[in-house]
């Protein structure tokens, strides 16, 4: 795997939501890259922001969400300054995502085959330069994603398969656009162990096969450190943490990202009693001036309350944002 | 959508159980209504031959109309008539004629109504429907729900004097009473049947509106519409095939349930409108006592009503994937 | 409660009922004419101030009549479903409890009655009981019987698996009280909200039987026959008719709105979502 330039630079994105005059700051002027071919992964717990980062990405947050940013770089375009109607040509095209919920990705009234010819469709208008586009056969394409029968699977409705089944076609789906990036959000979450390893292996063989880079969205820090190259770690609408994913998870810098690890690793050892940080994100953790983690930091020391830190380096291309790190 | 020869014989059995289950219900139906006529008061033979009739004549008739016999009897007599087309004779309304020659008459104008009605209800609430569900909160949609919520409040013999004092007294459009029959003239029809189909139309194209204004705000938010928009599909195609197609099925089966009201309604407009149909047949045999045109209007709506549903049903199962093969 | 006034349909809409009861119960009290007072002077009067609904052929004043009238039509159409609800909810709870043969044969039968135009249904009752009050009451009964039993039956049947019932089923607790203390209470709500809805169709109803001459009889008062009165002279005075129309609209528009409002407030789905 070769890592080369960025194929998507973001700086300062942030995402707010709006209900009924009350304003929630979702994300907080993020800035990250992901390099061509490489799997970004974005860790965090539900609500730190991760999904909502996603979704901004591909412009499919609701109308009452307010999406800003310094710049979305991607490729030589820069997406920020984009009107919607430009913006629409890129998904499905170089931009694509693969959702949670297969069950829910499908439209109910028609069968798996529709959903299939209209995705490879799409590919095949939006040609461009791409060279290697894939096959034109629907079947050769579920065959390609390790579905034995796809003749059959063709004809079905959504509501006839399982959430594997489903995720297989909706990777070859995707796949079938040929986008530079997709972003994947807990594709696996929903499955069982066993289907959710066959999946991970899947996505990664493609992945490395055809050079698509991914922003992978996980909770789990498990998966993370054996499919992605680079980890970010969010809390409260922030990233905290960022580099490789050996550096990030075997030596964390930054208090959280040490809490997940100790917890992970209390899991894998089967303590009786787990180790567990005290304390939930709460709302208020947007609302502070300081550190968003104060509250929940063992390691806090008084200047955390009021400044706020900037992302720090610890080693070339491993930053942090912690205070205790600043020198 | 490609179907297996097991799939087509697994629906034709479901039809037949649904037509087979429609007749059963015809039959206790038909049941009902005459065990009940039974139960009024009153000697139809003495009703048809007049107060000044010798008891002898009277006597003759009721042996001929087998009156004395077991009411089951009399029942099968009656049904094995039914079966062959006779319904008997009017009594009163229109003596010595055959009912069913009767009913054949008036059939034809009840249900052009009742189509034309239907039509005008499906067009209005669908361009209603769409035009609140997709400008949602506001103006449009506040008009078009406060419209809906109107509509059926109003009693809708009220409103086909509204409609007649507006539109044919006020503007002269249209004739406030009378009515084309459309073996006559089908230009005719449609333009004597306007105000009544209207008034028959609105509290039902006001429900319509109501459910397929929900329905379409319920599938927007839909996982799988965001599927869909992530792969770049033009606007239009997916509210076609991922949103409405989806609200269609609420939407169709509350159609069936209206049919009911629909019926009833236009008894009362034939009577306000001057329309030769069943309904105002079956309200001048009610006080004139005319059994047997009694017995056989109320059984016609019951048929339709249930040819109707049957109708309904059959096109919400080919909609539904999901109770094609179950059910 | 906040909620329900948060609700802008609940309040509006029960504004206007409440607005609406008052003045049926009040109203015929407080209006200084009689439904029957002839007065000659004033045949026919279009709405002014003495007669804010204007006068019929005989002169008598059309809002005071509206309002008797109104209290007939709600009494009749009010004690019809009720009727309606007991033995409906009744039937619904034991089909839902025993299941099996009992169920197909209660919603076979419910089937059937639904299978007539509700109109058409009592009209033929109608015809076949005879055209008095006492009759319309048992014609709208029996219309509205079967939805109240299929829509019991539903939620009985969703609600008969839970956790609670099964215990009480445990305990030995003896059947009746079961359904009327374990199920019945959790299922009240769609089923008031109904029942709402049925009075003010039963309302409806009721007007279209007395204005074909098939339910209440002159001279008594009814919103139906008050209307067929109108109906008369309609292209000379369209007030009587309007007038009686247009108020039995609002009445129906709040008790509307306000079951729209109390189904909104019971459904989970409707918070706002990111």
């Amino acid at each position: 795997m070769i890592a080369g330039n960025a194929i998507l630079e973001v700086a300062e994105l942030s995402a707010t939501f709006s209900d009924r005059g009350r304003r929630r700051e979702a994300v907080h002027g993020i800035s990250f890259s992901v390099k061509q071919g490489e799997i970004l992964g974005l860790i965090g717990e539900s609500g730190s922001g991760k999904t909502v980062t996603g979704l901004s990405i591909l412009r499919l947050l609701p109308e009452h969400a307010e999406v800003k940013a310094k710049s979305i770089r991607f490729g030589h375009r820069d997406l920020a300054g984009m009107s919607d109607s430009e913006f629409a040509v890129l998904r499905g095209t170089e931009l694509a995502m693969i959702f949670q919920d297969p069950v829910g990705s499908f439209n109910p009234a028609k069968t798996v085959g529709w959903h299939l010819r209209h995705a490879m469709a799409r590919r095949e208008a939006h040609r461009g330069t791409a060279a290697d586009i894939g096959s034109a056969d629907p079947i050769a394409v579920l065959q390609e994603m390790g579905i034995r029968t796809p003749e059959r699977i063709l004809d079905t409705y959504p509501h006839q398969l399982s959430g594997g089944m489903l995720q297989r076609v909706l990777i070859a789906m995707v796949l079938a656009l040929r986008p530079q990036l997709i972003v994947a959000d807990e594709p696996t979450t929903n499955l069982d162990n066993l289907v959710e390893r066959q999946i991970l292996d899947l996505i990664r063989y493609h992945q490395r096969r055809l050079g698509v880079s991914v922003l992978f969205i996980t909770h789990d820090l498990t998966i993370a450190r054996e499919f992605c190259d680079r980890i970010a770690v969010m809390y409260a609408g922030e990233i905290v943490e960022i580099g490789p994913a050996s550096a990030v998870l075997d030596d964390p810098q930054h208090p959280y990202a040490v809490s997940l690890l100790r917890t992970a690793q209390s899991l894998e050892r089967h303590d009786a009693t787990l180790f567990e940080l005290p304390g939930e994100p709460g709302e208020d953790a947007r609302q502070r001036s300081g550190c968003r983690f104060v509250g929940r930091c063992p390691s806090a020391i008084p200047p955390c309350q009021t400044e706020h830190p900037a992302l720090v380096r610890v080693s070339p291309q491993h930053h942090t944002r912690c205070l205790l790190h600043a020198q | 959508m490609k179907r297996k020869l097991s799939d087509v014989t697994k629906s034709s059995i479901i039809y037949l159980q649904r037509f087979a289950g429609a007749a059963l219900l015809a039959l206790l139906g038909a049941a009902l209504i005459f065990f009940t006529m039974h139960a009024a008061p009153g000697d139809p033979a003495l009703a048809a031959l007049g107060e000044n009739a010798t008891p002898q004549s009277i006597a003759a008739l009721r042996s001929r109309w087998h009156l004395d016999d077991p009411v089951v009897v009399q029942f099968i007599w009656w049904l094995s008539a039914a079966l062959r087309g006779q319904f008997g004779e009017s009594l009163t309304v229109a003596s010595g004629t055959p009912v069913a020659a009767l009913i054949a008459q008036r059939l034809p104008n009840t249900i052009f109504i009742g189509l034309y009605a239907l039509l005008l209800a499906v067009l209005v609430s669908m361009a209603a429907g769409t035009v609140a569900a997709l400008r949602r909160g506001r103006t449009t949609d506040v008009i078009a729900t406060s419209a809906a919520i109107f509509g059926i409040s109003m009693p809708d013999f009220w409103l086909s004097y509204m409609l007649i004092y507006a539109l044919a007294l006020g503007l002269g459009w249209f004739p406030s009473y009378g009515f084309v029959q459309p073996q006559v003239s089908i230009v005719g029809a449609i333009y004597s049947g306007t105000l009544p189909a209207l008034a028959v139309a609105a509290p039902m194209a006001a429900s319509f509106t109501r459910i397929l204004r929900t329905g379409l705000i319920e599938e927007l938010h839909k996982d799988h519409v965001r599927v869909a928009r992530s792969f770049g599909y033009g606007q239009v195609f997916v509210f076609v095939h991922f949103v409405f197609r989806n609200a269609l099925i609420p939407y169709i089966t509350v159609i069936g349930l209206q049919v009911r009201y629909l019926f009833g309604g236009t008894v009362i407009i034939e009577r306000v409108f001057g329309i030769p149909g069943v309904g105002s047949l079956m309200v001048d045999a009610g006080f004139a006592r005319d059994f047997p045109v009694i017995q056989a209007c109320a059984l016609a709506f019951l048929v339709c009503v249930l040819l109707v549903n049957l109708s309904v049903d059959a096109v919400c199962t080919a909609l539904n994937p999901r109770r094609a093969v179950t059910s | 409660m906040r909620g329900f006034l948060a609700n802008r349909s609940a309040c509006v809409g029960g504004a206007i009922t409440l607005i609406v009861m008052i003045a049926i119960a009040a109203g015929p009290w407080l209006s200084i004419y009689s439904p029957t007072d002839m007065d000659f002077v004033a045949l026919l009067s279009p709405p002014n101030w003495q007669h804010p609904f204007g006068t019929d052929s005989f002169g008598r004043d059309v809002l005071t009549r509206v309002l008797h009238g109104a209290r007939v039509s709600i009494l009749v159409s009010g004690a019809g479903v009720l009727l309606a609800v007991v033995v409906g909810t009744a039937a619904g709870l034991l089909a839902a409890h025993y299941g099996k043969w009992v169920e197909a044969v209660l919603m076979r039968a419910a089937d059937l009655l639904l299978s007539f135009p509700s109109f058409v249904l009592a009209l033929f009752l109608m015809v076949v009981l005879g055209f008095t009050i006492a009759n319309v009451t048992v014609a709208i009964m029996l219309v509205y019987l079967p939805i109240f039993a299929r829509l019991t039956r539903n939620m009985a049947t969703l609600v008969k698996d839970e956790p609670w019932v099964q215990a009480a089923r445990l305990f030995g607790q003896p059947v009746y009280s079961i359904l009327g203390r374990e199920i019945l209470p959790n299922i009240a709500t769609p089923i008031l909200v109904q029942a709402a809805t049925g009075v003010a169709f039963g309302i409806v109803i009721e007007a279209g039987l007395s204005f074909l001459g098939l339910g209440v009889q002159p001279p008594n008062p009814s919103l139906g026959n008050i209307m067929a009165d109108g109906r008369e002279y309609f292209s000379r005075a369209p007030w009587v008719l309007t007038m009686t129309g247009l108020a039995i609209s609002v009445a129906l528009l709040g008790l509307n709105l306000l079951s729209d409002g109390m189904r909104d407030l019971m459904d989970p789905k409707l918070r706002s979502r990111i």
